[in-house]
């Protein structure tokens, strides 16, 4: 642990120095110069100058960069936080699109361009993918998934396949009983020949068939991002899509923690009490893991036990919200998604409390899948906070999201299917054509197997994922460990979309 | 116990009741008239919520077939809700007169699987949250209680409206069975279909009728559910908390049912309301617990018959 | 049964009418079963060893469900929470004590039975569909227990604790192809105890309650007695059937299923199979596992045959076939399998009279 701890605060600096060095090299003019205000607030500013809020990474990207240079600039560490007198800088509108882009982009690895040194054309990679299409966490996957796999393979092969080979998929349900995801893996492991990769995607899934992947050597690109499972032991077959739950939570109570006197409900103390609404599942007691409540414990933030709510959209999550905001809870932690996130929300609005609150939750409460549970009502969820630790459809002006964008709708697919289940399924596949041809480079076409692909991984470090995520297969890590904070937020037409509120920052270590 | 709590917790568990009572009602009404125990009652509400979703015009997505209005489409999904119990009976049920018990009743969870199973082809797998609904879910009516949290209590309109038309359809089949010639037939029948049969009812018929009932009575608890959470396949495992009701009530017994609703809407209600993490986090199971200590003290449940046996 | 049996086939001594195995070829029809059964590692793919052991245990925990619902007549709803018991309970002796499997199989199988008892309590009281909800809340309590008690040593609401392989001396049953064995042989000795118990005293009193409780008790057959005895072998045999199912699967707990689904599905098997023969456990096991695989393959082919539909295809093949089958198959074979076997048998050998 210690020794872990050691290597993160060695990589931070490292990237400290890397991005530090990368502004230096930026040469930015400022368009104009601007003393903060008392009221002022940064998208507030881009709006004035650019009329568009959502640039205002732009400024602050600037900023820094020119208060690298010059003192007289403020540091914004903290988007959310600008202090009155400081003084900005403000770029040109075409700058600040490069800067946008740039840093927008930069964040993200971007999806390598590999080329390969083998033609295979005639032969075939297929990869075999489970889950539960029908089953209770159906409302957020559901056929999304399935689609976004397909239409990123169809990609593919019109471009030209893995090396020349044609990448094919199956896919076979499991309705996330464990059961069924061992009796699937078991068909698919005995497949000719035998899976070099195989996609899950629920908490059971990455549980059950941890040891099965180790001892077989094919790798699990999984959506169940259950840390114990994953870390022990480490170095497993085991591959997360985005960070472990117990990452995730300690990740948003130090976001809280650090920019509590920006978010805080009006009236709440300033010590912060956490309450956890989730599922009684591997999923639902994932956040608060001994680690993260230790961590918690470290930063002086108070957790509560975990309030339980079943796995029904017909459960009422009064009691649990009433009992939590009785212990003095003024953070509402949703680790669940679709409708009982909804629902929770629907009834702390109804019971007045909303105010009282910051509410937020795991990466997958905040989703296509929440709002719709909402439906109509779907504005309800403003001001909702999540773990955001991939870019999604709101981000037009990324090309991977609009590259997506175009696969779904060439698709056709209903509107419900326009979640993350789509977007994650259609990235992975990305990574994996990178990390495959990685693979087929290095130890050739014929030894494309779990071992070599995890390898080929391992060396890769960093995969990106269309461009949407990335994979962190590095130094022994097997979950991303960055993120974003993102919030509901009513765009002009009233429609609910997640507004980045942080910039991406690394979660803090709770790896088992 | 956490006092400041239990108020809310009460109406809340009253409200919640009412639903599980009129779900409950559905399979006691398949009971009282045929002796069988329809595991399959979730399912058709299951379908009848969806039915009433798709001809209020589905997602509204602009693949709508039908854009109707929640009354005229809940009145449609009355229609099919008895054609379909009509079609069940005649053809699922009906050749399974004299077989076994257990195989009736696996009859109607081979039912419960095959409706699943269409609705999930016809209507997909995503939740359908779009479910026309006059209220809000955060709407509600405020109604000042000293003693409870904030000094009130909120009762989600919407739960009050189911409330409301669950006591409403009780008192409706309380008086249907009581007054009326058909109700005191399909009562007949159900004690004996021989005897019945013997008078001149029409017993087929009688089943008949006594299906499309609680296909209505699905239709009705699978929009007032619907409300709340949107059409989803996961309506249909709301019937696992109506079969403690229906025991606690006594199988065979209206005024059970309704009691054993709104009993165990209590029930779990209150254990949230304990200041023991651990007895919240058993409100899953609560009712059966009680469910468990009713049968051993009271066999026959609260209402139902006590039947005397002779060799 | 006795009546299809052929004319001048007479049992001439008590011994010769109380044996299970009457004729030679039942002999044959034995040892090939079990010869396909124990070569599957030789002939089938690793598939096919899993699907067999899948099969091998469910069938022992249908036997169970066989001698408490087939014989005595108690509807249960429970059965897959008492395996959830069995398996924890031998994953447990296991890991904490090192137990072998020879010594934790039957010590699980016992704690269960003693569980099982508790649960059986009920039927003094109440029968039907009241004892079907006793059952019914074995099937919730059970579960939720295993969540919510002794956390470290169950998972708490994880779900599920990994199990370790079991040993026997040298022997680690480490693949699909070992652990067959294993679960055979289990088979074997819970089928040699099924079938004497229907055939003795025990199950003719189980019988007797199951066709008049009354009378049977009039006869001087202790009710309360003879339905815990029931609950308790039923118990017993799910017990065995958990821990083989969770040393096999390697990891016990709620999230591997031990549902109420699974408890239903066990019922379905027992009718599909014939209920109160002692055939109908391994007919209906068999058939029900063999048709959910053939559903899940077929319904990929259907979905690819409407490839703009597929994903609801997919998802709905497969309740919608095994529905329509168990439905069909209640209205045109409502005595199950078992008894069609027997009219097979009549009908080859009144052949060509047969109808």
């Amino acid at each position: 642990m210690k020794k872990a701890i050691s290597m993160l605060v060695l990589m931070s600096l490292l990237l400290g120095m890397v991005s530090a060095s990368f502004a230096q090299q930026n040469d930015v003019t400022c368009e104009s110069e601007v003393v903060v205000q008392v009221n002022d607030w940064l998208s507030k500013i881009a709006d004035k100058f650019y009329g568009d809020p959502l640039a205002f990474p732009a400024i602050a990207a600037a900023t820094n960069a020119k208060a690298a240079a010059d003192d007289s600039f403020a540091t914004i560490e903290n988007v959310n936080i600008i202090e009155p007198g400081w003084k900005l800088c403000v770029p040109g509108a075409a700058d600040a699109q490069t800067l946008l882009d740039s840093s927008a982009a930069g964040v993200l690895t971007q999806s390598a361009d590999i080329s390969c040194d083998s033609s295979n054309v005639g032969k075939k990679i297929v990869l075999y993918q489970q889950a539960g299409i029908t089953g209770p966490l159906a409302a957020i996957t559901g056929p999304g998934l399935i689609n976004g796999t397909q239409d990123a393979i169809k990609a593919i092969n019109d471009a030209g396949g893995i090396c020349g080979a044609t990448v094919e998929v199956v896919f076979n349900d499991t309705a996330y009983v464990a059961e069924q995801e061992l009796a699937v893996y078991e068909v698919s492991r005995n497949s000719d020949p035998r899976p070099f990769v195989i996609l899950t995607y629920g908490s059971g899934a990455t549980v059950v068939l941890k040891d099965r992947v180790n001892e077989d050597k094919i790798v699990n690109i999984a959506s169940g991002l259950n840390g114990p499972a994953v870390y022990n032991p480490p170095n497993g077959y085991t591959i997360l899509t985005a960070p472990i739950y117990s990452d995730q939570f300690s990740g948003f109570i130090k976001w809280a923690k650090d920019n509590w006197a920006s978010i805080k409900p009006e009236g709440a103390g300033d010590e912060i009490v956490v309450g956890v609404i989730g599922w009684d599942n591997a999923f639902g007691t994932g956040a608060t893991t001994d680690e993260a409540l230790a961590y918690a414990e470290s930063i002086g933030v108070t957790v509560l036990p975990l309030e339980v709510v079943a796995l029904s959209p017909t459960a009422d999550p009064t009691g649990p919200i009433q009992n939590l905001v009785a212990q003095g809870a003024n953070v509402i932690y949703n680790q669940s998604l679709a409708f009982t996130p909804a629902t929770v929300i629907a009834t702390t609005r109804a019971l007045g409390l909303w105010d009282q609150v910051v509410m937020g939750g795991v990466n997958w409460s905040m989703d296509n899948s929440m709002l719709g549970s909402l439906g109509e009502n779907a504005a309800l969820a403003e001001g909702y906070y999540g773990v955001f630790p991939y870019l999604y459809w709101d981000d037009t002006d990324q090309p991977a999201v609009r590259a997506a964008q175009a696969a779904f709708d060439a698709g056709g697919y209903p509107p419900a299917d326009h979640g993350v289940g789509y977007l994650l399924s259609y990235a992975s596949v990305d990574a994996i054509r990178q990390a495959a041809i990685h693979a087929i480079n290095r130890d050739g076409f014929d030894n494309l197997s779990g071992e070599t692909f995890l390898s080929a991984m391992e060396d890769l470090g960093i995969v990106s994922a269309g461009g949407l995520f990335e994979f962190n297969v590095k130094d022994g890590n097997r979950a991303p460990s960055r993120t974003q904070i993102r919030q509901v937020q009513l765009n002009d037409a009233g429609v609910p979309t997640f507004v980045a509120v942080t910039d991406w920052f690394d979660l803090p270590d709770t790896r088992p | 116990m956490n006092w400041v709590l239990v108020p809310q917790q009460i109406a809340t568990g009253i409200l919640n009741g009412g639903i599980i009572a009129l779900i409950s009602l559905g399979v006691v009404l398949i009971f009282k008239s045929s002796e069988i125990f329809n595991f399959a009652h979730g399912h058709l509400l299951m379908l009848g919520a969806y039915v009433t979703w798709w001809f209020a015009g589905g997602n509204q997505d602009g693949t709508e077939v039908f854009n109707l209005p929640l009354i005229p489409a809940f009145l449609i999904a009355v229609l099919v809700a008895i054609v379909v119990g009509l079609l069940i009976e005649r053809f699922a049920l009906r050749p399974m007169t004299g077989q076994p018990l257990l195989s009736i009743v696996l009859m109607t969870l081979g039912l419960a699987l095959f409706i699943e199973g269409v609705v999930s082809l016809v209507f997909g797998v995503q939740p359908s949250a779009v479910f026309p609904s006059p209220f809000s879910p955060s709407a509600v009516f405020r109604v000042p209680f000293p003693g409870a949290m904030g000094g009130f209590i909120i009762l989600k309109k919407t739960l009050v409206l189911s409330f409301g038309a669950a006591m409403l359809a009780s008192i409706a089949f309380a008086l249907f069975f009581n007054f009326t010639k058909t109700g005191l037939a399909m009562r007949a029948t159900s004690e004996d279909h021989e005897l019945a049969r013997s008078v001149g009812l029409n017993v087929p018929r009688i089943f008949g009728l006594s299906w499309a009932i609680a296909g209505v009575i699905a239709t009705v608890g699978g929009i007032l559910l619907a409300m709340l959470t949107g059409a989803s396949l996961n309506l249909s495992t709301v019937v696992l908390v109506a079969f403690p009701a229906i025991l606690l009530g006594g199988l065979d017994s209206f005024l059970g049912a309704i009691v054993g609703g709104i009993t165990v809407g209590l029930v779990q209600a209150l254990v949230q309301a304990s200041s023991n993490i651990e007895v919240r986090n058993s409100a899953e199971i609560a009712p059966y617990v009680v469910l468990l200590i009713v049968l051993v003290i009271r066999p026959e449940g609260l209402f139902g018959q006590k039947r005397i046996e002779r060799i | 049964m006795a009546v299809l049996r052929p004319s001048g086939d007479f049992d001439v001594s008590y011994r010769q009418d109380m044996a299970l195995i009457r004729y030679p070829w039942h002999w044959v029809l034995i040892l090939a079963t079990i010869l396909v059964a124990a070569t599957a590692p030789l002939w089938g793919n690793a598939y096919v060893v899993t699907t067999i052991n899948q099969i091998a245990y469910t069938v022992i925990a249908v036997q169970g469900l066989n001698i408490l619902t087939g014989y005595t007549g108690q509807i249960s709803l429970g059965q897959a929470a008492f395996m959830l018991v069995g398996g924890y309970a031998s994953a447990l002796l296991a890991t904490y004590w090192g137990a072998p499997i020879w010594l934790s199989l039957p010590l699980a199988a016992l704690i269960t039975g003693l569980v099982g008892l508790i649960f059986g309590l009920p039927s003094l009281r109440v029968k039907g569909f009241y004892l079907a909800m006793a059952t019914l809340a074995a099937q919730f309590i059970i579960p939720w227990l295993t969540r919510h008690t002794f956390k470290d040593y169950l998972g708490g609401s994880d779900g599920q604790i990994s199990v370790p392989m079991p040993t026997l001396g040298p022997i680690v049953f480490d693949s699909a192809e070992k652990f067959l064995y294993l679960s055979l042989v289990a088979l074997l000795i819970t089928t040699v105890i099924a079938f004497n118990i229907s055939r003795t005293r025990l199950g003719r009193a189980f019988v007797a309650i199951r066709d008049n409780d009354l009378a049977a008790e009039l006869l001087g057959v202790n009710l309360l007695g003879y339905k815990l005895r029931a609950f308790f072998i039923a118990a017993l045999f799910a017990g065995i059937a958990g821990a083989l199912r969770a040393h096999s699967e390697r990891s016990i707990g709620t999230e591997l299923g031990y549902n109420l689904n699974e408890s239903i599905l066990f019922l379905g098997m027992l009718i599909i199979g014939g209920l109160g023969t002692n055939l109908g456990p391994f007919l209906g096991g068999v058939t029900v596992i063999i048709l959910d695989d053939v559903a899940l393959q077929f319904g990929q082919f259907v979905a690819a045959l409407f490839p703009a539909y597929s994903s609801n295809v997919l998802t709905s093949f497969r309740p919608i076939f095994f529905g329509l089958v168990l439905m069909l198959f209640l209205i045109f074979e409502p005595r199950g399998l078992a008894y069609r076997w027997t009219l097979i048998k009549a009908a080859w050998r009144l052949r060509p009279f047969s109808r």
